[in-house]
């Protein structure tokens, strides 16, 4: 794992003093290596057994309580991204994170910590994920592809936790892409424009570009182009603030991404054209 | 259990003293318990909890009427352990009690405890319904299946319809025989005759955007009479208004290429092309999106949003 050296010293001196919390929270945005920090506690960590549950739906919580209950041996739970974790759910899991029974650990991650309860924040230790340093991005993204100085200057202005450099994929067709809307968003005619939304990922078991990603990338153009011909700074900087408008409603949990994008062309168009 | 072995037990006059009834056929049910009331000879009485009673079973007395307890949803003796070997250890004595469940919580060990002494009445079969109704009222076969299909095969609710055609019939002093199809056909017409709200968030959303006002704030009515959830009529009103401005706004004859929209979504939006200029159309999509918004932020009421976008829009 790259990084979060802080966090892994941190979180493996209390595994080797065997004071590792029954009950804990790992929260970082998506893509900032939760999982990957959980996978590798399980490969240092080898005195215990880790039961990744496969979903959060209410029948396996509390099958992994009945289950915490009858372990013979130390047993590390763990729930991913617990976001979207029903009320009944996290409430079958308050009863048993109060008093975790002798043998269990209980982790969850999650991206906003707000998104759960706060009975449940409160009794757990909660482990941030820190900010990734450019060096730690790039030591990264040289593991995932061999980029270009071109592309890694745009995944540096674009990319801040190593998710987002898996989701980007190819950085120049990203980029021409993202470039392309731009030129085009005002000009295309009302029928059309609304069709750039299927190269968006609008849900998780779709295909296209990640709305986060996109947005940051128009904003990231939009200086540039300003700030390279002061005549234009007024133009692109409206364009920069709609879109930020926009980038800080995906916090929003359950939000319809793809209203969000027709109404953000639409308010692209009303500020361009 | 089923109802067989209650008429075996109303047949030779041994009817166990504790019986659970469930199931949606609640005349059936009224009909059984009747039943066991005349033959046990027992006094019929409707019970608030078994509370109401639990003093005077107790109580030595001399002289007694035995009766025939109906209790419903009773939650003490679902939880109350106590209460349930009291039960099983004769404290009813030769009185009856039916405890009538809505629903069963088969996790519960009530359910597995008392599982023999349930007996489920299930819907009737229609043939069977139609049967039963034939024999109460002379209706044509059309009709029948007309007053079963209102009655969602409810039993019940079927003998509350014919009450009202054998009272509008006697009020009307029509011949004996006759002028039943009539009758019904009358009622049902003018509304006396209750027929459930049907799904009706596609017609909603085809008056908004054809801008019909009443017709609008009468399905919202049914729709939420329905059950609609509020999320998804925004949602199918944000498709189709979306759709409707893309065909409207489309000057290419390939609507489809030029749109992505399939042949379907084209034809149902050229339904109701012109209504509204291209303009409004995004006023709705934007009011839509700020409604939907707001109820994930905690800003607007759901119950409220649709009421407001009517009121805006139209």
């Amino acid at each position: 794992m790259i990084g979060q050296n802080r966090l892994k010293k941190y979180v493996y001196k209390l595994i080797d003093k065997k004071q590792f919390p029954r009950f804990c929270i790992i929260s970082g945005v998506e893509g900032s290596g939760k999982k990957t920090l959980c996978r590798d506690m399980q490969n240092n960590w080898k005195d215990v057994l880790w039961c990744v549950e496969p979903d959060n739906k209410i029948e396996t919580v509390r099958n992994a309580i009945l289950d915490a209950y009858k372990a013979i041996s130390p047993t590390v739970y763990v729930f991913y991204d617990v976001d979207n974790m029903s009320v009944q759910a996290k409430n079958a899991l308050l009863k048993v994170t109060e008093e975790p029974p002798n043998n269990a650990y209980f982790i969850m991650t999650i991206t906003d910590e707000l998104n759960t309860l706060e009975t449940i924040r409160s009794r757990a230790t909660i482990f941030a994920m820190d900010n990734y340093t450019s060096d730690e991005l790039y030591e990264y993204a040289t593991l995932v592809k061999n980029y270009d100085i071109e592309a890694w200057a745009i995944i540096q202005s674009i990319c801040e936790v190593p998710g987002e450099i898996n989701a980007i994929g190819d950085v120049h067709k990203f980029y021409e892409f993202v470039e392309k809307v731009i030129d085009n968003i005002a000009s295309a005619s009302g029928s059309n424009v609304f069709k750039l939304s299927e190269h968006i990922k609008m849900k998780d078991d779709s295909v296209g570009y990640d709305i986060k990603l996109f947005f940051k990338t128009v904003i990231r153009i939009c200086f540039k182009r300003g700030l390279e011909n002061m005549d234009n700074f007024v133009y692109y900087s409206k364009g920069a603030k709609v879109t930020s408008n926009y980038l800080g409603e995906l916090g929003i949990t359950g939000i319809s991404k793809q209203s969000l994008m027709d109404i953000w062309i639409l308010d692209m168009r009303k500020v361009w054209m | 259990m089923d109802a067989t072995t209650i008429k075996g037990y109303i047949v030779n006059k041994n009817v166990p003293d504790f019986l659970i009834f469930t199931g949606p056929e609640w005349a059936v049910q009224k009909i059984y318990i009747d039943k066991i009331a005349e033959v046990m000879q027992l006094d019929l009485k409707y019970i608030e909890s078994i509370s109401d009673i639990y003093g005077s079973l107790r109580a030595k007395q001399f002289i007694t009427n035995n009766s025939l307890y109906i209790v419903r949803d009773d939650k003490d003796i679902q939880t109350n352990e106590k209460l349930q070997s009291e039960i099983s250890s004769g404290i009813l004595g030769n009185n009856i009690l039916i405890l009538l469940l809505t629903t069963v919580d088969k996790r519960l060990k009530f359910y597995k405890q008392y599982k023999d002494t349930i007996c489920e009445f299930d819907a009737l079969k229609p043939a069977i319904l139609k049967k039963y109704i034939q024999k109460e009222i002379n209706l044509s076969d059309k009709n029948c299946d007309k007053l079963m299909e209102v009655c969602e095969y409810d039993y019940g609710r079927c003998l509350l319809e014919i009450d009202k055609i054998e009272r509008y019939h006697q009020g009307h002093r029509l011949p004996a025989d006759g002028y039943y199809d009539s009758v019904f056909e009358d009622l049902l017409k003018d509304g006396t005759i209750y027929q459930p709200p049907k799904d009706a968030i596609f017609d909603l959303v085809d008056a908004i955007l054809d801008r019909k006002v009443n017709d609008s704030f009468n399905l919202l009515r049914q729709s939420y009479a329905v059950g609609e959830a509020t999320m998804v009529m925004l949602s199918v009103l944000y498709n189709n208004t979306k759709a409707v401005l893309q065909v409207q706004s489309c000057q290419s004859n390939d609507i489809s290429k030029s749109t992505g929209l399939t042949g379907w979504q084209i034809m149902n939006a050229k339904k109701h092309l012109n209504h509204y200029c291209n303009g409004e159309l995004v006023h709705i999509m934007r009011l839509v999106r700020e409604c939907e918004k707001g109820i994930k932020t905690g800003q607007y009421e759901d119950s409220t949003v649709m009421e407001y976008i009517l009121v805006n829009v139209l």
